[in-house]
């Protein structure tokens, strides 16, 4: 009897075999990905690069699970003798790892980048180095590496849960996100109900931002502080406590996002 | 050799004729200078090509409002008007807009205190519940008498006040000793110790000078400031009701606020300062230049003996224990390239600056519409004054340092559920730049201007409280050193992860109950409540700032209520944390880590709330 533990490892072998071992592999395009991210980080500004985190978030899901999606290899595991809150729980453990170690990479690479500052010397002395204007435009309070950070972590933790909640939609109702990711890859998909709230809501809060910053909407007492903290938080440790906040904040979703799915998947008709 | 003297001679009448033709022209030149080395018509220029006013025929929406004056004596050598009291129906700012004084009306205090002094009527140093009425004082926690000189320093101990020192309504106006007694803060300082600007000690002097004349403070100001100067377009009233023409001209008056450019009519905002004598008062430009024409004037028009006016310049507070002052008995010492005594003000639609160098009898007064930012508030005043060069006060001690760590503004909430915000505003001292020593802990830090590079100064003093902390020392409030502010102010960041912890919490349990699934984990009804208060206590946490804001101040009701809901709150999170620390114990290995997740929750939110005094509504 295998234990708990051997099983999820399985599982996730199982997972990169068919990840790799098809031509539909969208492997490479993850790859190509972070490298664009790395490149663009060097050449334009870290900041720049950091992008590429949430980029990563939404790419995970459709570049792992592109096989299954189109083979249906999901109703093997109704055969197999695997749990399917084994299986939630490692394709979670999967797709977070994943996660993490591209973002560490882009991490790195970026602070090597902060250090030889190449980008400066593709563009003329430095007059073009966001990270330095916006430092100065906080009369110093933030740091370059500060505001980097504060860049990095914002769009790292959007990023994670950008892929909770693809992974989570996946696991839920994988033939529909698959045809979701489809349609949106081959530009005709069709707007379903949901599909029309949700645009009207990402218009609404992008209408809400424009008065905001039009001054027709005053920002509230309440956003203000809020924001102040998040400030005070991006001046300590050069952002870090800040990071630590986007991260458990994100892990929060994360979690919330796993017992989402698997509450939906176990009463699923595989 | 004739004809050699003869030219030397010559030479030496040339030599006077061009001296005597030239030296009044040279000194003609020289008048006309101010204290920054412009030239009248180099300011004026100056002044019209201010990035915001030359605008005004622009692209752009914004234009500064406000009126700016200068004058030197009894000589009026500028004054302009610029953008708009009411844009919509094309009314300018004009020589009879009336605009608020905010703090400036302090100084009418000050000035009041300073004759009632020389007609031997009231002792500086003398504990000022002596003038007061018996226990008009209800909160005070220090035995330390207070004085008039520590009201004018703003030592008195009293942290910022939590109650609205603004009204809508004039029928809510109450007498000032009332109106005083409803709103009085906590005493958090020891008297004389720390520096933290204070409305309501300002009022509570102006409450003196009611007590000592026997006649309300507005009725002393008019008749011993405004009818001795002529100051006919000037209430000092809480209501205005002490002058017909300011209360109908105010109640025109739209305020503006620049936004990204945008002219943003803010509408005429009305509001009225139930502790009047710290700012109420509204006038004229011309009304505020004639006061800060007889505060600048070597005769003291004010007092009975110029020696008092010349006292009342004299500093009563330094920069640390040098002899460079901050303080002058209630007015504000500002270091430009002279030295000037004046005020600025602020209130919730007007802002205003004054400031006279009564060395040279130069004065400089701004008043403008709008709340926030505007160039008029201070450009006219470094054109005229210079910046503080960073070489005024000799060389640097060689005492350089970086300043580590970080400072707290003691004008905030020391007690109380605002206490939050004091730790937002924190300065991390080594974005200050480099401090240098320039003896007897005053400091300067030299700030380069990032578009021509001119360097000028700031002042700045340093002490230490009988706690042993250290403070930096600034006019307007001490900053007081922090320990452990990270760790402060990861718990308040912690307690409002907490918060957003709860919105998931509650979330996965509809979720389950949607699936119909039971929990698996004995008292995880308790858990979900733990995490509910944790995101209750968040909410009215910032309820308190949306009120405050709204309100300029909380209500009793707003006070309790919310206090009391933190108090609900805290005895939640302390059953869920005791419930989770006893699942801990039985639990097994796998759900043992979900118990220690809820405990650690619930002990941050406990913590947050004990420390952040979240839940203390009385006695702020």
């Amino acid at each position: 009897m295998k234990s708990y533990r051997q099983k999820i490892m399985d599982i996730i072998k199982a997972d990169i075999i068919t990840m790799n071992g098809s031509k539909n592999s969208m492997t490479t395009t993850l790859v190509m990905s972070i490298i664009m991210t790395i490149v663009s980080g060097f050449c334009i500004n870290p900041a720049a690069g950091t992008m590429g985190c949430f980029m990563i978030g939404g790419l995970i899901v459709p570049t792992m699970f592109n096989s299954e999606m189109k083979n249906h290899g999901e109703r093997l595991y109704g055969i197999i003798p695997v749990e399917r809150k084994e299986l939630v729980t490692s394709r979670f453990i999967f797709c977070t790892a994943v996660f993490f170690i591209a973002e560490i990479v882009i991490y790195l690479m970026m602070l090597i980048s902060l250090k030889t500052q190449l980008y400066n010397r593709i563009f003329e002395n430095g007059e073009l180095d966001f990270l330095k204007i916006v430092s100065d435009m906080t009369e110093n309070r933030m740091s370059p590496k500060g505001f980097f950070n504060l860049v990095y972590f914002a769009s790292y933790s959007f990023g994670l849960k950008m892929m909770a909640w693809s992974l989570r939609s996946y696991l839920s109702d994988s033939k529909k996100y698959a045809q979701q990711m489809m349609e949106a890859t081959m530009g005709n998909r069709k707007m379903s109900k949901k599909d029309v709230i949700t645009g009207v809501f990402v218009l609404a809060i992008l209408v809400i931002f424009i008065l905001l910053l039009l001054g027709v909407i005053k920002i509230t007492a309440a956003i203000a502080v809020v924001v102040t903290l998040l400030f005070q938080l991006a001046q300590a440790a050069n952002g870090l406590f800040l990071g630590l906040i986007f991260t458990i904040e994100a892990l929060f979703f994360l979690i919330y996002c796993y017992i989402s799915a698997l509450l939906t998947y176990e009463e699923k008709d595989i | 050799m004739k004809n050699m003297i003869r030219k030397l001679a010559s030479a030496f009448c040339a030599s006077i004729m061009l001296f005597t033709v030239s030296a009044p022209s040279v000194m003609a030149e020289d008048e006309e200078k101010f204290p920054s080395g412009l030239k009248q018509s180099e300011f004026e220029n100056e002044m019209t090509s201010l990035p915001n006013i030359a605008n005004e025929n622009d692209s752009f929406d914004y234009t500064e409002s406000g009126a700016v004056g200068v004058f030197r004596g009894d000589e009026i050598l500028y004054t302009h008007y610029f953008g708009s009291t009411d844009r919509a129906n094309n009314k300018a700012v004009d020589s009879d807009s009336v605009f608020e004084w905010g703090s400036i009306s302090k100084t009418l205090i000050w000035v009041s205190v300073m004759q009632l002094k020389e007609q031997g009527k009231i002792d500086l140093d003398r504990d000022v519940r002596e003038y007061l009425p018996e226990g008009f004082f209800q909160h005070l926690s220090y035995d330390e008498p207070i004085t008039m000189m520590n009201l004018m320093n703003h030592t008195a101990g009293w942290q910022e006040s939590t109650y609205p020192i603004f009204a809508t309504d004039k029928n809510e106006l109450k007498p000032l000793g009332e109106a005083l007694q409803d709103i009085e803060p906590a005493q958090t300082y020891p008297v004389g110790e720390v520096t933290a600007y204070s409305n309501y000690g300002a009022a509570v002097a102006g409450y003196i000078v009611e007590c000592i004349s026997g006649m309300s403070f507005a009725d002393y100001v008019h008749k011993n400031i405004f009818e001795p100067l002529k100051m006919e377009h000037t209430s000092i009233a809480a209501d205005r009701s002490d002058n017909r023409y300011v209360a109908d001209k105010r109640s025109e008056m739209h305020s503006y606020q620049n936004y990204f450019y945008n002219c943003i009519d803010l509408g005429i905002i009305d509001k009225y300062c139930p502790i009047y004598p710290c700012g109420a008062a509204t006038g004229t430009l011309s009304d505020l230049m004639t006061y800060a024409q007889a505060l600048a004037d070597k005769d003291a028009p004010l007092f009975q003996h110029k020696e008092t006016q010349d006292e009342m310049f004299s500093g009563t507070l330094f920069y640390g224990d040098s002899d460079i002052p901050m303080w002058a008995h209630g007015f504000v010492i500002t270091e430009y390239n002279v030295r000037t005594y004046g005020h600025s003000g602020a209130t919730v639609s007007c802002q205003t600056n004054m400031a006279i160098d009564p060395e040279s009898g130069i004065g400089v007064v701004a008043m403008v519409n709008e709340p926030d930012g505007n160039e008029l508030l201070s450009k006219p005043f470094e054109l005229v004054f210079g910046n503080l060069s960073p070489d005024k006060y000799g060389n640097a001690d060689g005492n350089k340092s970086e300043l580590n760590g970080y400072y707290l503004p003691q004008r905030s909430l020391k007690e109380g559920m605002g206490k939050i915000n004091r730790y937002l505003q924190a300065v991390k001292g080594s974005n200050l730049g480099e401090v240098e020593g320039i003896g007897n802990g005053a400091y300067r830090i030299v700030q380069k201007a990032q578009m021509d590079g001119e360097e000028s100064a700031m002042l700045l003093g340093k002490k230490r409280y009988s706690d042993g902390k250290t403070a930096l020392s600034l006019p307007s409030c001490d900053y007081a050193e922090e320990n452990f502010y990270l760790v402060k102010l990861m718990l308040l960041a912690m307690y409002m992860l907490t918060g957003i912890g709860g919105i998931y919490v509650l979330l996965i349990s509809i979720k389950m109950k949607n699936h119909k699934r039971k929990a698996a984990l004995a008292g995880s009804r308790m858990m979900t409540a733990g995490s509910a208060a944790s995101l209750v206590s968040l909410i009215a946490i910032l309820a308190v700032f949306v009120f405050f804001n709204n309100n300029d101040g909380l209500t009793d009701l707003q006070l309790t209520s919310l206090g009391i809901i933190q108090i609900i709150c805290l005895a939640v999170c302390a059953v869920a944390f005791v419930s989770a620390v006893v699942n801990t114990m039985k639990a097994g290995d796998k759900k043992r880590i979900l118990y220690i997740f809820s405990g650690v929750s619930n002990a941050i939110c406990i913590c947050a709330i004990l420390y952040y005094q979240m839940y203390r509504f009385w006695n702020i």
